[in-house]
């Protein structure tokens, strides 16, 4: 049996708990006889991938979650031959091409291109086109989109696109008209508390009778809307305690108290000893493959909870905005964390 | 064709001439065993024929003769093209224009007075070549009246080309003389006088000696720089403090090298016990960098050599690839030499690109050295220490470029120390003396050493050579010669950013300038890099910080350079680079850090590191190659992505399978552990989930304190935890809950295997219930099988028949990458449409 994760992910669109508006309208299309390109954009743990998932099964039937994966073998231009991971069922094809970074055109020419160029042998399916879901679309190069934009059109007829991304700003424009969007918003606090509490009693956890919707309101809330956090978190309290009551400390990660500890540290005083230990501690992080955009923002969020001034408030997310550009148009990440601080360190003691 | 007497030679070809051998000697002469000398002559008398250097040493009497006539009735000319033969049948032989040729020593001695088969003329004129040629007999020719006499007295007969012309030979004295005795060899004459050849011998050593005398420069023959390379530790110049660190480090290996008791000077004994057992020092090797010519080696030489050890050197001129240079290291920090003093190891010029085998032979070396150390510890009472593998010798390693790639391995266990330029007084008064000892004090001035010392930037060995080579002559004076092209290193470059001095700003403005833009390396990188790192730990006024502040917008400027020189190939925007560069010595130089050399700490390089490694174990967990199978099943795969694996998936996992137990049993007794139902009730969940996500429970070994304990594999504690606290209160939880959670595993794992599972058909998930043919098809087979062999074995005995009823049947499939679609399709389906 695998993790909560997994088991309790709804299988049909039915199934789903929220957003009944969205689950309705993949299921009308599913059931037409066309399918457009999507494009499905939302936060993390918001259920984008449920949700497809759903829809191919809508589409194709059970079938579709008899998946395995595969390695296939590219090469480049330059003669590199580069191995990547395709989950695929007999109905679709799922390709993650921002693991392989700058090649990740090839990926997109010459799988597509193939699974595109081969028609559907299948005597009695729905449909005749297989679905292509691509993971991270915001993260796929400029050249890869290029790619992408015609094979789009061209191949239409055999494949369709699913465009799974965080944002859309990413996406050049091009393609964002060839898709039909669909932005899966995070659940509501309330939505992830009931699904929470949903699993619990299928589970039979045992909770603090009293106490126990806010006890699932508390871990909804330090999930920050992320379905799939709150229910691993929800998993780890189960095995980490025997009963849930509002006493119960709710786990904190590692890497959320680091960066606690330093904006604490931070708040208290501020020296070229605390930009020092910033220095390490940020290091720390990102040798942790935590990706920097995401130390800044919990860096900024910590830091405001901790300021009482308005007018720095508004200085420090101004700091932080400009930072963000900074690490997304800049290499160095070290650089840009370092100063972010030291920025907001000098308007402190302003 | 035949020569005669007194006629002009034939000529056998255009370019061929004939010659005619002229003994210098009356046959008396030659009687008494002294080679007679002949000259070579070509027509005008002028030219010479054979042009023998270093004549010098050429001496008739001990001469080798030059050219051979056989006593056979042949004569051989050995020459480098090609031999001629001068037979009864054609007694002529021939040169070319070109021909460097060789004519051997007769055998027999020339005391025949038969006539030589050919005239041979007495030169008058003594001009450098002096060929030998030897008389033989020649029955064929007897009737000829003696040469030797004949010839002496008669008037010269030269040997022209037919056009009259005459032909110079030059021929190569060197050659000559080696061919000389190979010569021989080749000719077969087996029976040849070894007397003969060594005086041969003899004669060739006497030219090689005497012949560079015209050459030879009028200075001794060996470079000043080593010449005075110091020898004791006295002689050292500068850098005393050092010099004196590393004589006491080298004395703390006494005890172990020697078997000394160490003394405990005042400086060295710390508070805390040395751990080691032979007191060594606490890193094992040292490591010595500094700038060229300044005396690193010597140093390391003198100081081994003043505490007692011979030098074992390997340098960068020695093969240096991991298995070759394992048994050399090895040997020479076990064994003796022959004078009985034991080794020390100096490896020089270590931070080449190509070092990285002999950095893994030493940082094994060192490795192995702390496992034995570590054993060594535990089991004290026993003290086999003999077996252990110590490292007992001392190991010098030696390098210019501290920061070199090849290096970052090794510096974690090397005491590190740095050697500076001695200053100049110090210097001038080392070449002042040396210049004195040498008897050339006379040709420089006292400015003229300052100026040689700056030119070549306190380089000693480059000095010493400058000082020598210009001694002879007045050559140029020094500042015009071209100074030392330096190569200014990247490192220097950042010390030098945060030193400021006294003299006017716009002044150390425009040469760092100049300092910066002619760095070699055109991407500045290396440099701003440095600074970053560097500019929290050097000394600067601010206030508050306004100034990191500032140089986190340039740093920003920067970063932009170089990624617009990934991205659209603008590398000519890195050149705006030395303005970040310069920006840092504005903020950030100050008067006390000059001429301090700050150690540039490696952040970056480490935390690449330990990104690679978590990036490839996350990647591991979603993706897999062609070396290891994916890790989480697929189901859970397609729902994760690489960044909620870091942020949320593993973090939480890892509390997962992780279960926290009940206080009361927080013993280890396993029982007391499971008879609590909620704890069993995890265990079993958490088993589960291990092998969800195939992670297993090994034995494994903890390097540093060389213990065994139980550890999930993979492990993924390195993307989780982060301090060190945090990373013992796993470990500490580890050792209770891993036993348990690995039998629960190992329990689990089989039930799951064993097929008779009926809690698996019940609570499967769909696809298993959706599928009963692949089981009903297995059954099938199974079933005949067991039929069949019911049928055949009916009168097995009652327990047989059980064995065989319990063995099963595997059968395994492999899927294959294919898009084929599998479905049961009736007839209807294929003919209906």
């Amino acid at each position: 049996m695998s993790l909560w994760v997994d088991k309790y992910r709804p299988k049909s669109l039915e199934a789903t708990d929220y957003h009944p508006e969205i689950a309705d309208r993949l299921k009308a299309l599913a059931s037409s006889s066309d399918f457009p390109h999507l494009l499905v954009y939302g936060p993390p743990g918001a259920g984008k991938k449920t949700r497809i998932l759903a829809t191919l099964q809508q589409l194709y039937g059970p079938a579709v979650e008899k998946m395995k994966i595969d390695v296939r073998q590219f090469q480049t231009a330059s003669n590199r031959k580069l191995e990547f991971n395709v989950v695929s069922s007999s109905y679709h094809l799922e390709i993650t091409p921002s693991d392989m970074g700058n090649n990740d055109r090839v990926v997109i020419q010459d799988l597509l291109k193939e699974v595109a160029q081969t028609e559907q042998v299948d005597f009695s399916g729905k449909h005749r086109f297989k679905v292509v879901i691509i993971n991270e679309a915001d993260s796929l190069t400029r050249d890869a989109q290029a790619a992408l934009r015609r094979t789009m059109e061209k191949y239409s007829g055999n494949i369709r696109l699913v465009l799974l991304s965080n944002t859309t700003s990413n996406i050049i424009p091009p393609i964002k008209s060839r898709c039909l969007l669909v932005r899966v918003a995070a659940p509501s606090e309330a939505e992830v508390a009931t699904i929470l509490d949903k699993v619990c009693k299928k589970e039979s956890v045992s909770v603090v009778e009293t106490e126990r919707s806010q006890v699932l309101q508390l871990m909804a809330a330090h999930s920050g809307r992320n379905l799939r956090k709150a229910l691993l978190l929800l998993e780890a309290m189960v095995m980490q305690n025997d009963h849930l009551s509002l006493k119960t400390p709710v786990i904190q990660l590692d890497w959320e108290g680091v960066i606690r500890d330093l904006t604490a540290s931070v708040l208290k005083e501020r020296s070229v000893a605390k930009l020092q230990l910033a220095r390490t501690v940020f290091y720390e992080l990102l040798s942790h493959c935590i990706p920097a955009k995401v130390i800044l923002k919990t860096v900024c969020w910590e830091l405001l909870r901790g300021v009482q001034r308005d007018s720095l408030k508004v200085e420090i997310i101004e700091l932080a905005s400009v930072f963000d550009e900074r690490l997304s148009l800049g290499q160095k990440a070290i650089f840009h964390l370092e100063g972010f601080l030291a920025k907001v360190m000098v308007a402190m003691e302003q | 064709m035949s020569i005669e007497e007194g006629k002009t030679p034939e000529i056998s070809g255009g370019k061929d001439i004939l010659l005619e051998l002229v003994p210098e000697m009356s046959p008396a002469e030659v009687n008494t065993n002294s080679l007679p000398d002949f000259l070579f002559r070509a027509n005008g008398g002028v030219s010479t024929l054979l042009s023998l250097e270093g004549d010098a040493a050429y001496d008739s009497a001990v001469a080798p003769p030059l050219f051979t006539l056989k006593a056979a009735d042949s004569l051989l000319l050995g020459s480098p093209a090609r031999d001629a033969v001068l037979s009864s049948d054609a007694p002529a032989f021939s040169f070319k224009a070109s021909d460097s040729f060789l004519l051997s020593k007769p055998v027999s001695e020339p005391t025949d007075t038969t006539a030589p088969p050919f005239t041979f003329k007495v030169s008058e004129s003594s001009l450098l070549g002096k060929p030998e040629p030897s008389s033989s007999s020649r029955p064929s020719l007897s009737n000829i009246p003696p040469a030797y006499s004949a010839t002496s007295s008669r008037p010269k007969v030269d040997a022209k080309l037919l056009n009259g012309r005459e032909v110079s030979f030059k021929r190569r004295c060197r050659k000559q003389i080696d061919e000389g005795i190979t010569g021989m060899v080749d000719e077969r004459h087996y029976g040849v006088n070894i007397n003969e050849l060594y005086s041969r011998l003899e004669l060739m050593n006497l030219v090689n000696e005497d012949r560079p005398v015209r050459a030879k420069k009028p200075t001794g023959s060996v470079l000043w720089a080593e010449k005075w390379r110091p020898n004791t530790f006295f002689d050292l110049v500068g850098n005393e403090k050092t010099n004196r660190y590393i004589l006491q480090w080298l004395k703390q290996w006494s005890r172990a090298v020697f078997g000394q008791p160490l003394e405990r000077s005042g400086k060295l004994a710390d508070n805390e016990v040395n751990p080691d057992p032979f007191q060594r020092p606490r890193k094992k090797i040292l490591l010595i960098h500094g700038p060229p010519g300044i005396g690193k080696t010597t140093v390391a030489h003198v100081l081994s050599k003043q505490m007692g050890y011979d030098i074992m050197e390997i340098n960068a001129s020695d093969e240096r690839s991991g298995v070759r240079i394992k048994d050399k290291v090895h040997n020479s920090l076990t064994s003796m030499t022959f004078s009985g003093k034991p080794n020390v190891l100096v490896a020089d010029e270590v931070d080449g690109a190509a070092e990285n085998g002999f950095i893994r032979v030493l940082t094994d070396l060192i490795y192995h050295d702390s496992r034995a150390v570590a054993n060594y510890q535990r089991e004290k009472s026993r003290g086999d220490r003999k077996k252990q593998p110590f490292l007992m010798r001392p190991i010098i390693t030696i390098c210019n470029d501290l920061y070199a790639p090849a290096l970052e391995k090794l510096k974690p266990h090397c005491e590190i120390l740095s050697f500076k330029k001695p200053g100049e007084r110090l210097i001038r008064e080392r070449l002042t003396e040396v210049l004195r000892l040498e008897r050339k004090l006379g040709l420089f001035t006292k400015k003229e050493v300052a100026d040689v010392v700056n030119v070549n930037g306190g380089d000693i060995r480059s000095c010493l050579n400058y000082l020598q080579f210009n001694s002879g002559d007045k050559g140029p004076s020094v500042s015009q010669t071209s100074t030392k092209d330096t190569q200014v290193n990247w490192y220097a470059i950042v010390n030098r950013l945060f030193s400021r001095n006294n003299r006017p700003a716009v002044e150390q403005f425009g040469e760092l300038t100049r300092l910066i833009e002619n760095y070699s390396g055109n991407n500045y990188d290396k440099i701003i890099n440095g600074c970053f790192s560097l500019y929290q730990l050097v000394y600067y006024h601010d206030e508050g910080l306004r100034k990191p502040a500032e140089i986190s917008d340039w740093l920003y400027f920067n970063d932009l350079l170089g990624s617009n020189a990934v991205v659209s190939d603008g590398f000519d925007s890195l050149s705006y680079s030395t303005v970040v560069v310069l920006k840092f010595w504005d903020l950030f130089s100050d008067l006390n850090n000059y001429n301090s050399n700050f150690r540039i700490p490696n952040l970056d390089y480490e935390h690449f590191q330990a990104f690679q490694h978590n990036y490839t174990l996350i990647g591991d967990c979603l993706n897999s190659s062609l070396h290891h199978a994916l890790a989480f099943p697929v189901s859970l795969r397609v729902l994760l992505q690489r960044q909620s694996m870091s942020l949320e998936v593993l973090p939480l996992v890892n509390k997962i399978i992780l279960p926290e137990f009940q206080k009361q049993a927080s013993s280890a007794n396993r029982s007391i552990l499971m008879a609590n139902k909620g704890n069993k009730a995890k265990v079993e969940r958490a088993a589960e989930i291990l092998h969800e996500l195939n992670i297993e429970i090994h034995n494994k070994r903890n390097i540093e304190t060389s213990t065994f304990a139980l550890e999930f594999e993979p492990c993924y504690d390195s993307v989780v935890a982060f301090t060190d606290i945090l990373e013992k209160q796993l470990a500490q939880k580890k050792t209770v809950v891993l036993p348990v959670l690995a039998e629960e595993l190992l329990k689990f794992t089989k039930k799951r295997r064993s097929p008779a599972g009926a809690v698996e058909t019940d609570a499967t998930t769909k696809g298993e219930t959706k599928r009963p043919k692949h089981t009903n098809s297995m059954d099938f087979f199974k079933n005949r099988y067991d039929e069949l062999n019911n049928t055949l074995n009916r009168d097995m005995s009652e327990d047989r028949k059980r064995a065989s009823a319990q063995h099963r049947i595997w059968v395994k499939y492999h899927e294959g990458f294919s898009n084929a679609v599998r479905k049961n399709i009736t007839w209807n389906d294929l003919w209906e449409n």
